[in-house]
């Protein structure tokens, strides 16, 4: 049992510490990759929303903490991701498919910049960034790629789910002779 | 029944969130907030290191594919002897970038921390806007919001946009959202407000046209605030855009410093 809180604690302690210090210094797109994002989306399928959450709330803190927007940004972001995901994967995207990963993944992450972008737009009225932003061209090209690259990674990590676990496989029910 | 056991456990979860982050702006949580950031540092400060060092591999290479089969083979051959010397190398450069900034900041005067970038970037930023770095330095070592940040050779990076116990976040000075008073060298008087453009370079707007700048001229900090000293290096101008229609002069800047191989960096401290 404690072992394994320790086991996700150290995992949860190496994904932010990756995607903050060495993803977000990858060169071109590759720094749009939101590691975060998608293994949460990916507990939340082969755990539970208990495990999902505990996750949401662990990086949510770290990343909260290296942060130096409001606090508790994350936390709230990450937590209603998780609420949002688990409300379609139960009534919508009950069939675990590539497919319904991917389009699942395509809302979450809609979802998130949603809120990560109405919340800087209402700072921004604080002095923060500009809400010209969202009318550049160049800002909706780069969220495109951005969406394209975590997909991408998210094709990779299903198939590699699928590769080591049976959780993703369909089960079908053979009526006995 | 099962659902009420969901709802429940929700309901927790929420509590939990509010208490955590009604804890963190009591203070009660600063202590752990604090730990967790020491402890953390070393860990972000390899992989900042480690991918910066992906980072300019990648732009090496894409440089390399425009040079020939001759310069290939020459630059396979330095990696081979790179790789052997490697440990040695490293704690070299260290050691002489350490001996460097010393030299530059008894030479100025200056008061000083030195801090280690921890990471490059921040999640909840559009891209445009990712021109800022952690530093493992904060408010418990003297750092303070609007202190200049400068590179080895003494050249200015950028400026402290806010600090916490035992780190720091700094705007690059191609940052969009970075402003610093700018002078030309050999001219004492605040030519305008340098701000970074799209990443890569700094504009500075609004100069009057009885103003004489040309291109190459040296742009230096021009310390109307009181937290960033004059006379530090910005960069030197590349382009004016001065059409006589206008009321303005707007001068584009290339920066000195080096933004793809920073690791180390000085926070300069006001004397007073």
């Amino acid at each position: 049992m404690y072992g394994r809180i320790i086991f996700n604690i150290i995992l949860i302690i190496f994904l932010t510490a990756l995607q903050l210090a060495f993803i977000n210094n990858l060169p071109g797109a590759l720094s749009g990759l939101n590691l975060i994002l998608i293994f949460l989306l990916f507990i939340l399928i082969l755990g539970n929303l208990e495990i999902a959450l505990w996750w949401a709330v662990g990086a949510g803190i770290i990343l909260d903490i290296f942060s130096f927007s409001i606090f508790g940004f994350f936390l709230i972001t990450f937590c209603l991701m998780i609420f949002a995901a688990n409300f379609l994967l139960v009534n919508f995207f009950t069939n675990r498919s590539l497919y319904s990963f991917c389009i699942l993944a395509t809302i979450v992450i809609f979802f998130y910049e949603f809120i990560l972008n109405f919340i800087r737009y209402l700072t921004s009225f604080l002095g923060g960034s500009s809400f010209a932003l969202i009318l550049n061209f160049a800002f909706w090209k780069t969220k495109a790629s951005e969406l394209i690259l975590n997909l991408l990674l998210v094709f990779i990590l299903f198939y590699l789910v699928n590769f080591i676990t049976n959780s993703l496989k369909p089960v079908f029910l053979i009526k006995g002779e | 029944m099962k659902i009420r056991l969901k709802e429940k456990k929700i309901i927790q979860f929420l509590i939990i969130i509010i208490i955590i982050i009604f804890l963190h702006y009591i203070k009660v949580l600063a202590p752990v907030e604090s730990l967790i950031s020491q402890l953390l540092s070393p860990i972000f400060k390899q992989l900042y290191s480690a991918g910066l060092y992906l980072n300019s591999a990648y732009y090496k290479q894409a440089d390399k594919r425009n040079l020939g089969s001759l310069v290939e083979n020459l630059e396979s051959q330095i990696n081979f002897l790179t790789s052997e010397n490697t440990k040695l190398k490293l704690l070299g450069e260290e050691n002489k970038e350490l001996r460097e900034y010393l030299n530059f900041l008894e030479k100025n005067r200056f008061f000083y921390i030195m801090g280690n970038i921890i990471s490059y970037g921040e999640l909840n930023r559009p891209k445009e806007e990712r021109g800022v770095i952690t530093i493992d330095r904060g408010e418990k070592e003297g750092v303070k919001k609007g202190f200049a940040v400068i590179n080895k050779e003494g050249v200015i990076v950028g400026k402290i946009i806010g600090a916490k116990d035992h780190i720091a976040t700094a705007c690059l000075i191609t940052n969009p959202n970075c402003k610093i008073a700018a002078a030309l060298l050999g001219k004492n008087k605040t030519i305008g407000v340098a701000e970074g453009e799209s990443g890569l370079t700094v504009k500075i707007q609004f100069i009057p046209q009885t103003d004489n700048i040309s291109a190459g001229d040296t742009v230096i900090t021009s310390g109307l605030g009181e937290e960033i000293p004059s006379g530090l290096v910005l960069g030197k101008v590349v382009k004016i855009n001065n059409a006589s229609n206008e009321l303005w002069q707007t001068a584009i800047v290339m920066p000195q410093a080096d933004f793809n191989n920073l690791t180390i960096v000085s926070i300069l401290i006001p004397a007073n």
